[in-house]
């Protein structure tokens, strides 16, 4: 007993270990969302589960031999098996079939309202029925002994989407599996071993056809999915486009996937607020097929896939597209254009692409194989029957190929359009659309006669007119069609002018101005018509056309015909206006003026004055809009041809040129003042060659005013930058150059503690030097150790460019006198005038505007970090004094040796500009 | 349901057109009672003369529309040929509605020769009013051999007022030469044509219009009938013909067109009556609709002057 409990113990410790092992596998449920779709690995495993590709041969039925399986339309209703070589009926069941039979091997399937049917295809001996669920049957696959059942609903929307995917076993229909899920399902497929069951509109899961497991599912990210399609060649699927399933098909991506486009045709709209309608390429799988006779089944686009060859992604049987629309077959090339036309006398119920040919059911029985060159019967049979749907196995029948001419397209197409069958009224119009697109001119005259078809349907001749817009050659027949008019006892009528005048225009007709002009003065023209006309006249017409128009204009301007809707005296008013020159217009305005003529015509007349002022206004502002960009463009261009900044040369130049005209100022400040060492003008320079906040040092009132006046008016180059800081030292030494650079003067000289202007005052002080010809530099700090210069006598100025008149003992010398290099270092020569100036760089200046490209940045100016006042703006009365300056550092006789102990270290130099506001000041 | 819209289109046009064609027979009529004498100017005034005229024709150019419609009156009343151009001048210079009719009308009063060209072109006006005025005037001038084609372009015209027209005036002005063009006209529904066949016809085009009886309105056909009966060159045998076929169409109208024809045959007196008389008589004997007899309607005089016919 204990033992027997020990085993029960261990057994159920085993099961409840196993149970824990099966709920703890990474096993999910068949489409479940949470499955790893798109992996290469998993579907690489599916491809090697498929045969190798082939080419179907042979009926796909057990009997080997072709055979339809049809439902009928007479009651009472059953399914048909017929052979088509004979059209004799095999074998009959009767059933109220609501879906499209299914061969399937040696079953057909059909179900009607309750229930699936199975039956034996070559006897049509029932093997076994299911109940229908309360889901659509949408259709079945089957892979070897087991059929693949699919159920769904919520396809077309609604709240309920559910799909029940069955698998049974073909013999006996006892159910082996099963799967109920959440979502649509489509038509499955099957083909070794593997289930591809489309999915949500989106994926195709692949199922274990034994176990029903999913092992790889293909979910597409860009494109629909619709259908799936077992084929000996491979397995398709798509929507409108065809793709094979490869590798590639792991991308999800219709990019990494192997498909092509096919050509698929569009119904064109035939009513206001219509899209074009795009026709399926197979029978979506997510929608029961009907069974009984309905549009779903008449329009259809037919290809086969064939063996690809290496250089195809996917390919086609015979590179033939076949467009049925009821009983109109269109056979095309992949390319899409159209290879024949044809009209049948049945509407076809079903077809399929054989080698050769297509194989066609008609609703009455007839059997047909279309030549797939030509269009005409490769073969031809079936009997006198009324059938609703058909399923197809006839791969293999023998075809012979017509030797028939085909028929010329355009024959057929106008036959197509011509067809009085109403219910076809859109591939009628499909019919018109390719018609053309034909070249041939007279395909232009076509399309007309088939407008002036007095049974064509309103939707079809907007459909011709449509096309007819769209024609580039053919005037011809056009412009002949203007020499038509109404005549009642005749029975004629006017040419379609709402149609035939907006071609004209469009082809530029112009030998139909004489037709136009005849149109214009037939009074059977109809008042709808005539504004176009008009209108074409003037618009294909010259000057030639004037006197007609005038005498339309002149004869009608009063008339009360136009009184309320006046556009054809208008145009005729727009024609004469634009090409009746002079007398034209003068003719207009005596009609303006003319109290009887139309207030209408008098209005339109004026507005076309209007609208030519208008216009000559609107040019002229497009011109000068134009001049304008034009010389912005220029200037951008002369501006980027600028220096960024002046260079201290430029300055100098400037300075140069005009040194006659501050010769005054100096002498005069040196007058005042004889110990004058230099002149330093400090200044903003704006990028259009203007100074302004010119300060001066010394910063006497008269030395200042009138330096500024003078130096303000100076016009210097342009350059990029919006402005720049510069300055130019006129150094009055005697005679006597500068050893150093104005850099080296404002380097040193203007010490952080010390403006440069204050080493005279404390040289004076001190007693010093009182004349300027020492060879002393100047542009030492005024802690060097050297004596304060002398006071210059006014003698002691050499003045070798004095001009005329000019107090020369109060002038400073020319020629030596002054001592300035500019900022590249380059200095005055012993030969250079006396107000050789020495500016300081005007690079490292703040730029105010970076033009591209920007050029290598400047280094930052050796500016004194103290906070100075803006030289340009007040002038200090006194030289001025460094506010927060040491007391010991002001201006006070300098020390004897040059190491000013409160002298702060002069590197410490900030961004801030010298000639900046003093911080908090 | 179709002949309502027809019958709304033609009542809604005839009174859209009949001030216009009221004012046309207004002045045509005028222009009868308006000799080529000055002295028939409507008691308006003093009668122009032809030394007015240039005045007469510088006042078509007044800004004034009243001054011009005057200065066209007073042409119309000189009756002079020298008027004709000036109006074609003023009709071809694009005028309101008013003085276009009204000039027109006037050419229609001169009926010259002369005018025939602007007429013609005015026969393409857009307007119906204009174009009719135009035919009517075309229809005015005599011994143009441009008339009939110009009239028989209106049979082919859009407009149905304008086809009924033509097709009056071409049977009045006696264009044989139209006869052919008529009857396509009046195959196609211009009833107007009836009477013209009936004017111009022969024997043989009798029993082409014999065609028409049951397909054409009885009413329309007996505008044609009396028209041969009355005719002189229409041959005894032929009227008998016509008496017969209306004595079995019988009914009111024929009743009444019959008695009407019968009045206008001479007396008998004494004489025997001929074939065509005895034909008449039988007819009306015979015609009868209801319970009413043609007879009834009959006069006692009328009926006892035929008394020696029976």
């Amino acid at each position: 007993m204990s033992r027997d409990l020990r085993s029960i113990r261990a057994l159920a410790i085993l099961a409840l270990g196993a149970s824990l092992a099966g709920c703890g596998a990474a096993h999910l449920e068949a489409f479940s969302y949470q499955f790893a779709d798109n992996q290469a690995s998993s579907l690489e495993g599916v491809l090697a589960r498929l045969p190798a590709p082939s080419q179907a041969s042979r009926p796909t039925n057990a009997t080997g031999a072709p055979l339809l399986v049809a439902t009928t339309h007479d009651a009472p209703r059953q399914l048909e098996a017929i052979d088509p070589s004979t059209a004799e009926v095999r074998w009959s069941y009767a059933l109220d079939a609501q879906t499209r039979p299914e061969i399937l091997g040696d079953l057909v399937l059909c179900s009607d309202r309750a229930r699936l049917v199975a039956l034996d295809a070559a006897s049509g001996r029932l093997r076994w029925q299911r109940a229908l669920p309360d889901l659509a049957y949408v259709g079945a696959a089957r892979d070897g002994g087991t059929v693949f059942l699919a159920f769904t609903v919520g396809a077309l929307g609604g709240a309920r989407r559910d799909g029940d995917l069955v698998a049974v076993d073909a013999a006996t229909g006892s159910e082996r599996w099963r799967h109920r899920i959440t979502g649509v399902l489509g038509q499955p497929a099957a083909e070794g071993g593997v289930v591809f069951v489309p999915y949500e509109r989106q994926s195709i899961s692949m199922l274990d056809a034994l176990t029903g497991d999913e092992i790889a599912r293909v979910r597409s990210t860009d494109d629909v999915i619709a259908w799936v399609r077992a084929d000996p060649s491979g397995i398709y699927y798509g929507h409108r486009g065809l793709y094979r399933l490869t590798s590639g098909s792991a991308a999800g991506t219709r990019a990494a996937a192997t498909r092509i486009e096919p050509p698929i045709p569009s119904i064109p709209p035939l009513h206001e607020g219509e899209q074009e309608r795009p026709v399926d390429l197979e029978d979506d799988g997510f929608l029961p097929k009907p069974g009984t006779r309905s549009a779903r089944g008449r329009i259809h686009l037919y290809a086969s896939p064939r063996l690809a060859t290496t250089d195809e992604p996917v390919a086609v049987l015979d590179d033939t597209y076949y467009f049925v629309y009821y009983r109109y077959v269109f056979a095309m090339n992949v390319d899409g254009s159209l290879r024949w036309a044809r009209i049948l006398e049945q509407d076809v119920i079903g077809a399929q692409v054989l080698e050769g040919g297509l194989f066609t059911v008609g609703e009455q029985g007839q059997l047909r194989v279309l030549d797939r060159v030509n269009g005409q019967d490769a073969w031809s049979g079936g009997s006198a029957m009324q059938l609703s749907s058909v399923a197809i196995d006839v791969a293999g029948l023998p075809i012979t190929p017509s030797a028939a001419a085909p028929r010329p397209v355009r024959e057929v197409l106008n036959e197509i359009a011509l067809d009085p069958d109403n219910r076809l009224v859109a591939a009628r119009a499909y019919a018109v659309r390719l018609l053309g697109a034909l070249p041939e001119p007279e395909i232009t005259r076509d399309l007309l006669d088939l407008y002036q078809q007095r049974s064509m349907p309103r939707a079809l001749r907007d459909a011709i007119a449509a096309t007819l817009r769209t024609r580039t050659s053919g005037s011809e027949f056009l412009v002949a069609a203007l020499s038509t008019r109404y005549d009642f006892i005749e029975e004629t009528s006017g040419p379609p002018l709402e149609l035939i005048v907006p071609s004209l225009i469009q082809m530029h007709a112009t030998d139909a101005v004489p037709g136009l002009v005849q149109q214009m003065n037939d009074h059977e023209t109809s008042a709808a018509a005539l504004p176009i006309v008009v209108q074409a006249i003037a618009e294909l017409g010259d000057a030639s056309v004037v006197p007609a128009l005038r005498a339309f204009l002149i004869l009608y301007r009063a008339d009360s015909t136009f009184s309320e809707h006046a556009e054809p005296l208008v145009e005729a008013a727009r024609g004469i206006f634009q090409l009746g020159g002079p007398e034209g217009r003068e003719l207009l305005t005596a009609l303006a003026g003319e109290p009887r003529t139309l207030p209408l015509v008098t209005q339109a007349i004026g507005g076309l004055y209007e609208a030519e002022e208008r216009q000559a206004r609107e040019l002229a502002a497009r011109e000068e809009a134009d001049a304008a960009r034009a010389a912005d463009e220029a200037a951008r261009e002369a501006r980027a041809a600028l220096p960024t900044a002046l260079s201290q040369e430029q300055i100098n130049q400037v300075f140069a040129e005009h040194a006659e005209t501050l010769r005054d100022c100096v002498a005069g400040e040196v007058q005042r003042n004889p110990l004058l060492g230099q002149v330093r003008v400090v200044f903003i320079l704006t990028n259009d060659g203007r100074a302004s906040e010119i300060g001066v040092a010394p910063s006497s009132d008269e030395l200042t005013r009138c330096m500024t006046e003078r130096v303000a008016a100076f016009e210097f180059p342009q350059f990029r930058q919006r402005r720049q800081r510069a300055a130019f030292t006129i150094a009055l030494r005697g005679g006597q150059p500068t050893a150093t650079s104005s850099e080296g003067v404002l380097d040193q000289a203007l010490a952080p503690s010390a403006p440069w202007w204050t080493w005279w005052d404390r040289r004076a002080e001190a007693g010093a030097r009182t004349t300027l010809d020492a060879a002393e530099d100047v542009s030492l700090a005024w802690w060097t150790a050297r004596p304060a210069p002398e006071r210059p006598t006014a003698t002691a100025m050499p003045t070798p460019a004095v001009p005329e008149g000019t107090d020369a003992t109060t002038l400073p010398p020319a020629a030596g006198g002054g001592s300035a290099s500019g900022q590249g270092g380059s200095s005055a020569s012993g030969g250079s005038p006396w107000w050789v100036g020495a500016g300081e760089s005007p690079e490292g200046d703040a730029s105010e505007e970076a033009p591209p490209p920007a050029p290598a940045p400047e280094p930052a100016p050796a500016e004194p970090a103290q906070p100075r006042g803006r030289r340009g703006r007040t002038t200090p009365p006194t030289p001025p004094t460094r506010p927060g300056l040491p007391s010991q550092i002001q201006p006070t006789a300098p020390p004897a040796q040059p190491s000013p102990p409160a002298q702060p270290a002069p590197p410490a130099q900030p961004e801030t500009p010298w000639w900046a506001p003093a911080e908090g000041g | 349901m179709r002949p309502l819209p027809l019958l709304l289109l033609f009542i809604g046009l005839s009174l859209a057109l009949t001030p216009n064609d009221v004012a046309a027979q207004r002045a045509r009529g005028a222009g009868r009672r308006a000799p080529a004498t000055p002295a028939a100017s409507d008691g308006e005034g003093p009668a122009p003369s032809i030394e007015e005229l240039p005045a007469i024709i510088a006042r078509l150019r007044s800004a004034n529309a009243d001054e011009v419609r005057e200065a066209i009156t007073l042409l119309t009343i000189l009756n002079d040929e020298r008027g004709v151009t000036p109006l074609a001048e003023l009709l071809r210079s694009g005028q309101p509605d008013s003085i276009t009719d009204a000039a027109l009308e006037a050419l229609a009063r001169l009926a010259m020769p002369s005018g025939i060209d602007v007429l013609s072109e005015f026969t393409h006006h857009r307007r119906v009013g204009a174009r009719r005025r135009a035919y009517a005037a075309i229809a005015a001038i005599r011994n143009d051999r441009r008339v009939p084609s110009l009239l028989e372009q209106g049979l082919r015209d859009s407009d149905r007022t304008i086809r009924e027209d033509a097709a009056g005036a071409l049977g009045r002005i006696g264009a044989r030469g139209s006869l052919e063009i008529l009857f396509r006209a009046f195959e196609r529904g211009v009833l107007g044509a009836s009477e013209a066949i009936g004017r111009l016809g022969t024997d043989r085009e009798v029993a082409r219009f014999h065609a028409f009886l049951g397909r054409m309105p009885i009413s329309v056909m007996l505008g044609g009938y009396d028209q041969f009966l009355q005719r002189r060159d229409i041959s005894e045998s032929v009227k008998i013909d016509i008496i017969n076929r209306l004595r079995e169409v019988s009914g009111r109208m024929v009743c009444q067109s019959l008695l009407t024809y019968r009045d206008t045959l001479p007396p008998l007196g004494r004489q025997q009556p001929n074939e065509l008389r005895r034909a008449l008589t039988q007819a009306l004997d015979q015609i009868a609709w209801g319970t009413t007899r043609c007879r009834s309607l009959d006069t006692p005089a009328a009926a006892a002057a035929e008394g020696g016919a029976r």
